[in-house]
Order: C-alpha cells, then sequence, then structure tokens
C-alpha cells in the first residue's frame, strides 16, 4: 500500500505533511518545482476558494484564515488555519501560483464540522502527536517527546531524497494511524469531502494533480479514490441548502508566533516557532550560534552576566549532545540542553520557571507579527470596530468629549460593554475616567461610568495590531483576557478581577480553558487574603450584581464554591500573624458571607465549614485575632452559644492576646456581641482584672477592636454595662478634651507615680 | 597501592561477594558492563573512557537488545547533559534535594565510565586537603624522606594518576577552602606536589579523569560555593521522580527487595503503595494531583524516604501486627521515620489529611484517613 501511496511519479502524487514543519515546506517546494502539475490541492478551507487570490498579495506573516460561524447552542465560535513562512500549505500555494498550476483548498468548509469538531486550530498535530506508535518510536529511538521524535526523523535528515523522505512520512502517517484508537467523524467526512475534491479535479484536468494533506489523512483519501475504503453512511457532507443555514464567514486576519507557540493539548502544533523561522532561513550547519547569540543578548540586557567562556561552554555542550545523539548538526534540543547545562548554576525548582529557561523559550517563541498587505481588506476586526462604533454613536473625533453612562439603562449598558472591549485590547483614545468602583465595592447606589474619548493618530495602528487577537470585537477581547489570564500566576484575585473586566465588556461566552485557567488560579494561590478577596468580587458578580447580569450563573457558582473551599483550606493552615489582621479578618468575613448566601444555592458543606472553625478556634498554632473570628462565626450560625464563647475569651484573657481576640470576634458577630449582657461583663471583669501597666499594654489593641463598632453601639454597650454593674450614668461618656496619645501618657505617668509612691510608702496597701 | 593502577580490587578481606552489604556499583553489575565493553569494541569514544557515551546511557537507563537492566528512573535529557558534561573539560555537578538518588547516580557514571566507582571523597566539615589529595606514610617520610614511596594517596590523587573518574560527595558541606582545592586541579589538570623532586612534582591528570561532585540543596545550598569553583562545573538538578506510577513501582520493588533480604515474607498491597506514594508525592510537589497547592514540608519527602517507611511499616506489620501492612502502621511510621522532629510538619500533614485525604473515596483512602489518629 504504501508503494502506491508513495508514487511520486504518478498522475497524482500524494504530498504528506506536518503542519508547520519546515522540512515538508522545503520538500513539498521541490516536489511542486520538479513535477509542475496541472494542479496544486491544498488542506484548507474550500469555501475561501473564490477569494484564493487574497493569498497572494504581499502580506507579512504570519496570517491566518479565519472561519467562523453561530452554532446550534447560539454561541459564536471560530477556528485558524495559521500560515507562516515555513508552512508546507503556504510553500505549496506560493510555488503553484509561481508555477503557474491551478491552486484550491480541499477541505469541508469549517461550519459543516463545528458543531462535532471543537478544535479550533485546524492546522494542530493531534492525530500525530496521540497514540501507541509515537509512544514505543520514542522509546525506540531514545528521545522523550513527539516533537524530538520528528526533529529526528524528518527536520534533521537532509540526506535524504526527495522520493525517500516522502515514502518516510507515509510509511510513519500510515502507522500511526493503524495503531490509532479510532478516527473521528469530522475526519471522516472531511477525508470524503477531500476525496471527492480530488476526483473532480481529476476529471476536470487532465495534467498531473499534487495533493497536500495532513499526513494523517493521505492514506484515507487515497485508499478512497482506489476503492480500498469505502464511504460510510454518516460521512455524507449535508447538502447544499442545509449548509447555508446560520450565519458564518471567512476572512483573512493578521496572526503571531506569540499565538502559534501558546498552543496546547489538542490544539498543539510544532513548537518554538522562532527556532523553525531560523531554520527556515538559514539552515547552514552552525546556524545556532546566531540564536545562542541571541539569548545571551537577552540574558544580557536582562542584567545576567554572560561571559564568552559561557559561550563557549554552552556551544561545547551543545555540539557534543548533538554528537551523542547522532544528529548531523547541532538541533533545538542539542541547543537548550547546551545551555542548561553549562549556564545554570543552580537548582532548577519543579514549576518555577527558571530566568534563563524563559529567555531560550522567549528567542525560541520568536517576536513575528502578521500583517496583511496595504491592498488587501482590513483586517475583519477594523471593519467589525467601525460597524460597532457607528452603530452605538462612540466613534472618535478630534475634539474630545465626555460621557456619562447610567448602566442601569439597557443601550447605555450596552455602549459600555463596548468601551470595555477597546480598553481591553488598548485601543487608543477610549480611555475610562470615572464611575462606581465595582473592585471596591463601595458606593453602589447607582452604577455609572465616565468615559473620555478622542481621536488620536494611534487608532487605526491599534486597531490592527489587535487584529491578531481575533476578527470581531467580542473574540479579540476574550482572546486578550486570556492571553492576560496566561501571564498570572498563582494569583485568584487578579483572576477575579479579570473575570470582573469579562462581565464588565459582556464577554460572556468565554472558552471553558479561561474557566480551567481561573480555576487552576485559584486553587495554586497559596495566600489567604488573596483568595479570599477573590471570593469577594466572586461572590459580588454571583449574588448582587444585576446591572452586569451576572447574578446566578452557573459558571460562577462553580468559581465561587472553589474559592470558598480553598479559603477554608488555607484559613486552617494560617499561622502566628505577620500584620495583615485587618485583611485576614475581611477574608473570614468573605467566607462567612458566601457560606450563608450560597450554602443551598452551591450545597456547600456546612459540617466541614464547622469542622475548619472548631479546629482553628482550638488550634494553638493559629493568632488570637482568626481564633477570635473563628469564635465569632460559629457564634453567628448559631453552631456555638454564648457561654462558649465566653469560657474562650477567659483563654485570651491576658493583655497580650485579649484586643486580638475581640477584634476577631467582635469583627465576625458584631450583632451578636453587643447585645449580649453577659459578654460584656465578662469583658469588663477581665479588664478589671489587669494592673495598670497591664492594661496600658492591652489598650493599642483593644482601641482597635472596639472600632468595628460605630459610636452609637459603642454607647449602647456602655449603657448595657452601667446597667448591669447598677451605676447610673448621669451623662454619656465623659470626652476627654486631649489626644488620646495623651490621655494614655497621663495614665502610664499617673501608673508610675502611684508605684513610685507605694515603694516609698507613702500610701499604706493598696490603691 | 597508588602504583598498582588496574581495576578494582575487592580489596583485602573482602571475601564473598554474597556477604558484603553494599557491593560496588561495578561489581554488583559486571555482566552488564562486559556486555557493553563487548558490544562497543573499536567504536570511538572519549579518551581514557571504559565505554563509549551511548553505551554509558545504556548502562543506566537499560537497553533491551542487549539485555542491560535499567538502574535509574529519570529523564533521558539530564543524563546525555551529564555524560557529556564529563566528556568535556568541566567536571559535573548533581546538586537536588536529599533522596533523589545523586549519589547512586554518580556511582554508576563513575563505573561505567570508569569502571571504578571507589574514587570517593567523602565531603564534611572536618574534610581536609589529606583527604583529597595526599598525606603521607610518616614512617616512611622519617626514614627516607619525601619520595613516591612515603606518599600516601588520596582519591583525586589517584583518579588523575589512573585516569578515572573522582566522585566527591556532598561538596558544600566542606568548608569552601576546601572546596577551592579543586580550581586548579579542574582548569590546568594539574597537581603540585612541592615535596617531591623536581621531576615528579607535577601530576599531570592523565585523560578519563574528570570530578562528579553532588550537593544537597536543603542543607548548605550551593549559593555559598565560590563562582570560580562554579564556573568549571555543569550543574544538573536531579528532580525527584515526575511520574506517579513509576514512582510507585519503585517504592513497591525497593521496599519488597529490603523486606525481603531481612527475611520478612511480607509484600506491600498496591492500594497501600498508592496511598502512601500519593502523599509523599503531593506534599513533595506542594500541589495535589488536582493541581491544588499545597504547603510545603521542611522535610525532603524523598522517594528513598517513602521506601523506608514501607520498609518499616513492613518490619512494624511482622513482628507487632497480624502480618498484615494496615494504613496506621504507615502513618505512625510517616511521622516517626519520615518527618522526624518537625512539630510543624505534622502540623502540615495532618491538614493534608483534612482537606485532602478526606475528600479521596475508594482503594485504601478511607481507612487511611481513619488512621490520622496516630498522628498526633
Amino acid at each position: 500500500m504504501i508503494d502506491a501511496l508513495a508514487d511520486i511519479d504518478g498522475r497524482v502524487v500524494y504530498f504528506p505533511v506536518r503542519h508547520h514543519s519546515p522540512a515538508c515546506a522545503r520538500r513539498v517546494r521541490e516536489l511542486i518545482e520538479s513535477v509542475k502539475p496541472a494542479a496544486v490541492l491544498i488542506e484548507g478551507p474550500s469555501d475561501f476558494n473564490a477569494r484564493i487570490d487574497e493569498l497572494f498579495l504581499a502580506h507579512r506573516l504570519p496570517i491566518a484564515i479565519y472561519s467562523y460561524a453561530r452554532i446550534a447552542d447560539g454561541g459564536r465560535r471560530g477556528a485558524y488555519h495559521p500560515f507562516c513562512v515555513y508552512s508546507p500549505e503556504w510553500q505549496a500555494l506560493q510555488a503553484a501560483h509561481a508555477a503557474g498550476a491551478m491552486v484550491r483548498f480541499i477541505d469541508l468548509p469549517w461550519f459543516d464540522i463545528a458543531q462535532i469538531d471543537a478544535v479550533a486550530n485546524r492546522y494542530s498535530d493531534q492525530h500525530l502527536r496521540r497514540g501507541e506508535y509515537v509512544r514505543r518510536l520514542c522509546k525506540q529511538v531514545g528521545v522523550e517527546s513527539f516533537d524530538d521524535l520528528w526533529d529526528t526523523f524528518f527536520e534533521l535528515d537532509g540526506e535524504l531524497t526527495l522520493k525517500e523522505f516522502v515514502r518516510r512520512m507515509h510509511h510513519f502517517c500510515v502507522h500511526s494511524r493503524l495503531l490509532d484508537e479510532h478516527v473521528s467523524l469530522s475526519d471522516r467526512r472531511r477525508e470524503a469531502f477531500m476525496a471527492a475534491q480530488v476526483q473532480a479535479t481529476l476529471s476536470e484536468t487532465p495534467g498531473r494533480v499534487v495533493v497536500v494533506t495532513g499526513g494523517y489523512h493521505s492514506a484515507a483519501i487515497h485508499g478512497r479514490l482506489t476503492g480500498a475504503v469505502s464511504a460510510e453512511a454518516d460521512e455524507v457532507t449535508p447538502n447544499q441548502a442545509e449548509r447555508q443555514a446560520g450565519e458564518h464567514g471567512i476572512a483573512l486576519t493578521p496572526y503571531s508566533y506569540e499565538r502559534l507557540d501558546s498552543l496546547r493539548g489538542y490544539e498543539a502544533g510544532m513548537p518554538n516557532p522562532g527556532y523553525y523561522h531560523e531554520v527556515w532561513h538559514q539552515r547552514a550547519a552552525g546556524s545556532h550560534r546566531r540564536l545562542l547569540g541571541r539569548v545571551a543578548e537577552l540574558l544580557r540586557t536582562r542584567g545576567q552576566s554572560i561571559s564568552a567562556a559561557d559561550l563557549i561552554a554552552a556551544e561545547g555542550a551543545a555540539q557534543g549532545l548533538a554528537q551523542l545523539r547522532g544528529h548531523p548538526q547541532v538541533w533545538r534540543r542539542d541547543l537548550v540542553d547546551g545551555i542548561i547545562g553549562a549556564l545554570i548554576k543552580d537548582e532548577q525548582v519543579l514549576g518555577i520557571a527558571h530566568p534563563l529557561l524563559e529567555a531560550v523559550h522567549e528567542v525560541f517563541r520568536g517576536g513575528e507579527r502578521g500583517q496583511l498587505a496595504s491592498d488587501a481588506s482590513l483586517p475583519p476586526l477594523v471593519h467589525d470596530m467601525r460597524v460597532l462604533l457607528h452603530a452605538h454613536g462612540l466613534e472618535a473625533e478630534s475634539k474630545p468629549r465626555e460621557l456619562e453612562l447610567d448602566l442601569e439603562a439597557e443601550t447605555e449598558r450596552s455602549r459600555s460593554a463596548i468601551l470595555h472591549r477597546l480598553m481591553i485590547l488598548g485601543i487608543a483614545g477610549y480611555s475610562q475616567i470615572g464611575g462606581s468602583d465595582l473592585v471596591a465595592r463601595t458606593d453602589l447606589a447607582k452604577v455609572w461610568e465616565q468615559w473620555r474619548i478622542q481621536w488620536s493618530p494611534d487608532l487605526e495602528a491599534t486597531s490592527v495590531e489587535a487584529a491578531r487577537y481575533g476578527p470581531t470585537l467580542a473574540d479579540a477581547a476574550a482572546a486578550r483576557l486570556e492571553e492576560r489570564s496566561n501571564s498570572v500566576e498563582r494569583n485568584a484575585n487578579q483572576a477575579a478581577l479579570l473575570l470582573l473586566d469579562a462581565a464588565l465588556a459582556e464577554l460572556t461566552h468565554l472558552a471553558d480553558t479561561f474557566l480551567e485557567r481561573v480555576v487552576s488560579l485559584i486553587g495554586s494561590d497559596p495566600d489567604f487574603v488573596s483568595v479570599t478577596s477573590a471570593l469577594g468580587h466572586l461572590l459580588y458578580l454571583l449574588v448582587h450584581d444585576h446591572v452586569l447580569r451576572t447574578a446566578g450563573r452557573a459558571d460562577l457558582g462553580r468559581l465561587v464554591h472553589e474559592a470558598f473551599t480553598r479559603g477554608l483550606w488555607l484559613l486552617e493552615g494560617l499561622g502566628q500573624g505577620e500584620g495583615r489582621d485587618r485583611e485576614r479578618l475581611s477574608g473570614v468575613q468573605a467566607l462567612l458571607e458566601a457560606f450563608e448566601r450560597c450554602h443551598d444555592m452551591l450545597s456547600l458543606n456546612r459540617d466541614e465549614f464547622v469542622a475548619v472553625l472548631q479546629r482553628v478556634q482550638a488550634s494553638k498554632h493559629q493568632a488570637a485575632v482568626i481564633r477570635g473570628a473563628a469564635s465569632g462565626v460559629l457564634w453567628t450560625i448559631g453552631q456555638c452559644n454564648a457561654d462558649e464563647v465566653q469560657a474562650q475569651l477567659l483563654l485570651f484573657a491576658d493583655p497580650d492576646h485579649l484586643g486580638d481576640f475581640l477584634a476577631g470576634l467582635f469583627c465576625l458577630a458584631r450583632e451578636a456581641s453587643q447585645r449580649h449582657r453577659d459578654l460584656v461583663l465578662s469583658i469588663d471583669r477581665v479588664l478589671a482584672a489587669f494592673a495598670d501597666d497591664e492594661f496600658l499594654a492591652a489598650l493599642p489593641s483593644l482601641r482597635l477592636a472596639f472600632t468595628y463598632f460605630t459610636p452609637r453601639e459603642k454607647h449602647h454597650m456602655a449603657l448595657t454595662l452601667c446597667e448591669a454593674l447598677g451605676l447610673k450614668p448621669q451623662q454619656s461618656l465623659t470626652r476627654i478634651e486631649v489626644t488620646p496619645e495623651a490621655a494614655a501618657r497621663a495614665l502610664a505617668f499617673e501608673g508610675r507615680l502611684f508605684e513610685a509612691a507605694k515603694r516609698f510608702g507613702l500610701r499604706g496597701g493598696d490603691l | 597501592m597508588a602504583k598498582k593502577a588496574s581495576t578494582p580490587p575487592p580489596s583485602p578481606g573482602n571475601g564473598d561477594l554474597a556477604h558484603l552489604q553494599r557491593p560496588a556499583a561495578e561489581v554488583l553489575y559486571a555482566a552488564d558492563l562486559e556486555k557493553l565493553i563487548a558490544a562497543d569494541k573499536g567504536k570511538p569514544r572519549p579518551q581514557g573512557w571504559a565505554i563509549t557515551p551511548q553505551s554509558v546511557l545504556r548502562f543506566v537507563l537499560g537497553d533491551d537488545t542487549l539485555g542491560v537492566a535499567p538502574k535509574f528512573v529519570g529523564s533521558r535529557r539530564l543524563l546525555e547533559r551529564s555524560v557529556v558534561a564529563l566528556a568535556t573539560n568541566r567536571g559535573l555537578m548533581l546538586i537536588g534535594e536529599p533522596g533523589t538518588a545523586k549519589s547512586y547516580l554518580s556511582e554508576l557514571l563513575a563505573a561505567a565510565i570508569s569502571g571504578d566507582s571507589t574514587l570517593t571523597i567523602q565531603g564534611s566539615a572536618g574534610t581536609t586537603e589529606d583527604n583529597i589529595k595526599y598525606s603521607w606514610n610518616y614512617a616512611l617520610l622519617l626514614a627516607e624522606g619525601p619520595s613516591e614511596r612515603s606518599l600516601v594517596a588520596a582519591p583525586l590523587f589517584r583518579g588523575m594518576q589512573q585516569g578515572k573518574i573522582v566522585r566527591f560527595e556532598e561538596i558544600t558541606r566542606c568548608p569552601i577552602e576546601i572546596q577551592d582545592i579543586l580550581l586548579s586541579i579542574l582548569s590546568d589538570r594539574v597537581m603540585s606536589i612541592p615535596e617531591l623532586a623536581d621531576d615528579s612534582r607535577s601530576l599531570y591528570a592523565k585523560t578519563g579523569f574528570n570530578v562528579i561532585a553532588t550537593a544537597n540543596t536543603r542543607d548548605r545550598g550551593v549559593n555559598e560555593m565560590s563562582a570560580a569553583l562554579k564556573r568549571r562545573f555543569n550543574f544538573e538538578t536531579v528532580p525527584p521522580i515526575a511520574d506517579l506510577n513509576e514512582e510507585m513501582a519503585l517504592v513497591q520493588r525497593e521496599a519488597e527487595k529490603m523486606l525481603r533480604r531481612a527475611d520478612i515474607p511480607i509484600t506491600l498491597q498496591a492500594d497501600l503503595v498508592e496511598v502512601l506514594v500519593t502523599t509523599f508525592h503531593e506534599l513533595r510537589n506542594g500541589q495535589t494531583s488536582g493541581g491544588k497547592a499545597l504547603e510545603g514540608l521542611t522535610t525532603a519527602m524523598s522517594t528513598a524516604e517513602a521506601v523506608s517507611t514501607a520498609y518499616a511499616a513492613g518490619i512494624h506489620a511482622y513482628y507487632y501486627g497480624g502480618g498484615q501492612v494496615e494504613p496506621g502502621h504507615l502513618v505512625q511510621h510517616l511521622v516517626g521515620s519520615a518527618l522526624k522532629d518537625a512539630p510543624d510538619d505534622v502540623k502540615k500533614l495532618e491538614h493534608y489529611f483534612h482537606h485532602v485525604v478526606k475528600s479521596r473515596k475508594g482503594g485504601a483512602w478511607p481507612a487511611y484517613y481513619e488512621a490520622r489518629k496516630f498522628l498526633s
């Protein structure tokens, strides 16, 4: 079978590729130049065929063909066919065009399979990467990953003839497909469609035809044409009438190496675009030195000292590794390993990026950003923006104007969302200058915003720049937010703020990956204050927010649940204080609020909540303020009674801890504690038992504790106390006409005075 | 003895191999080495090496076609970098947490490259220059004056003279000035012996000589090491085993091997090994398998500690239990043999039980959670 498949002298030549492989790109060019075919058929969206000439304009790569469709659940989804200079598909296109051959894309339009195939990078390596064959080959060859295996077999072996190369490719792809678990419905449909397109072309032209597709599909298409594979019923492409239903479209859009490199999982393609870019342009042995030089340069600009001797050592190690691995020249992994071996002089900690490795990755990622040719239509994003801005009266003019929006009004709300999307993308000329603060949530009686709009020369440039994030304002803003979420590490609070941004911009259909990312940011955040402050934001969005219409959203519910559980987890691990008592208490408050408001909606586990608090309350390792807070929470939710709280109070009846404990207690059980006569009396008794200097020592933290009450509440407490003691206050508490500090100094002085008097026996007996 | 350069010795009094507590790697795996030497006949290799660099990898990671057993669980790339470093003019510094098999790896590399892993300097606060370079047989010194006969060669001397790999264990435990003895040796590859006559005053290293040092990142890190010395080494971090399944297999295999050697006919159930190794794995990485961040312990929680915990639990079950290892045994020895004397760690372990173990169902997890009472 492989013999027939790999015959490059037949009428139809099947050229299998790995998308974004420079070796395949070079070979496919070679093939087309030598075969001079009448037609070149390429795996790519056939609904772009009418506009295929746009691809021959002077674009700066990387660019992508973007297909979008509104799918059944109402969501809008898009998919990319990205091209960079070393893409086999790109080189095939250009070579065919230069040779005067007919060029066509033969893949199914994406919207036909959007329902059953969620992969957005249409040139991903998902087929080749997986599977038992690759795993076994890696072991046999002695490499650690598919990418290394690929380099060894295809990129590095420059000695192969074109014929041998094609044969080896087919051999590799056929075997990986044979050991693959199953071929998906979407793949079978696409292959049936592609085979039909090849058939149609063959009857159209008598000349030779080159078919350039992912190597995984070559054999299947060939099999269908030769009759070795028969079509199944479910592979039929929907008929014309059905296909046109629903909104969909296709356009060229700029792309970037950052995006290409950030694809993971099913979406993953060839890594390190910057490296392969370099290899495509400069393949001679020794070209790795330029990359090494660039890494060194980058490190030096970041203040690391890299000496010439270091570079020689890295170079030597890379050469040695290439030799050990049998590579004819220093390759990607050899260079990385050479640098790691020779330059890193400290411990590499799991999960923490080493600055040196980051520099290497940056150079290997490359910084190319695409731009559409000036005679091509503007990127779809710019068009979409113009339409939206015009429709909502938000166009920027040279004369600045200010805009006040009341978010409770429907129309103004959607204008605000558009402005927020522009902000997320950093479009010049639009800035928010005032309005309600939804982060601090201080005064939300009226939710409003104030914006300033003024045309700036950067407006056009920033919008074209932003086009690489997506073809519509909503998609681009969502993609940008996702990118930002990827640069956040272990910080739940920042993740929650991103979510707030998303809500303000009405990006409700954020990708699952974004939510997963937020979940993992919450889970990996080791800081109690940050997690609980995130909980505060999330709780606001879930419970209170009717302006942004996020209240009750199921995905938010999951996040609140996550943050609540994580918060409890971290609460128990808090140790003795480090001076962030206020923030920590707000954290406990957020936990209590989440529990009180959501324990039904999210089925938060009460037993778990109580168990954690009881352990915190009893733990000697916890700070007094947190133990007080735990008592407060338990009292508030009715899990313990006032007697138990008073018993706890006695544990802290020393000047160092009393104030802290009370601060925690008052903060979390404010209502209960000010009205409880016995508690007030107990506090009084504890205080009365303090000696003067003890009282003075306890005073600052006591003052802090009582600030949780309003003056009126304090007055009420004082009255309670006086009544209980049978005193009749003549007037409300005396106002002292000096500062508290002066009063404290006076008291201290008085204390010393009495002390001295006592020492000299001037006043017999006790005071 | 320094004069007789040849294959290492089970030296005087060693007698029967079977009675050695722990034979050297080149003795234990002599058969594997022979196969590789035979397979390498005539192939180019760095000067002074017993086998080719490719075969060093085969020796350590195993090779099915030659029937060489794998001896070390770890990344191939790490090993490739290490072997290449040894073939260049830099030394190799293996660093990492305690219990990540750094010393074992250095022993395997020395055995494979030089056929001798016994040229070992044990670094400690008391290590002196004499322990590293050479000292004197004082009787001969007094009788004949300084001569090659009265010189007593230490491992570094012998390694240079015989063209072999020298192992320097726990190098960071030595004072800095002792560490720096290596400076001139690694850059100029010559040791001067000022006491001797002119013609033998300098010892030039024979090809094949190099140094593998190991350093523990827990107690006294590599930060204090002089920059000059750092420059003469390629550093490799030996990470703990990344793959949970591989670690479980290793712990089960090693613990049972130890139990057999102690004549204890006990096997460890797979679900118990799972809870034990998962605990070690997660606490060490500071992360649960679900991606939740955990507070790290001050104890290293190495694979080696997991093996000794399993071993201790096995002994406990055999002598004091019903001959069946229970989760309770594991928890008790987790505290005793792994956590040692660190009350904070016990608390963190309790936290781990409350928030991670508790929510796990199936296998030995519920019983393991019940056994938390042994923590305090």
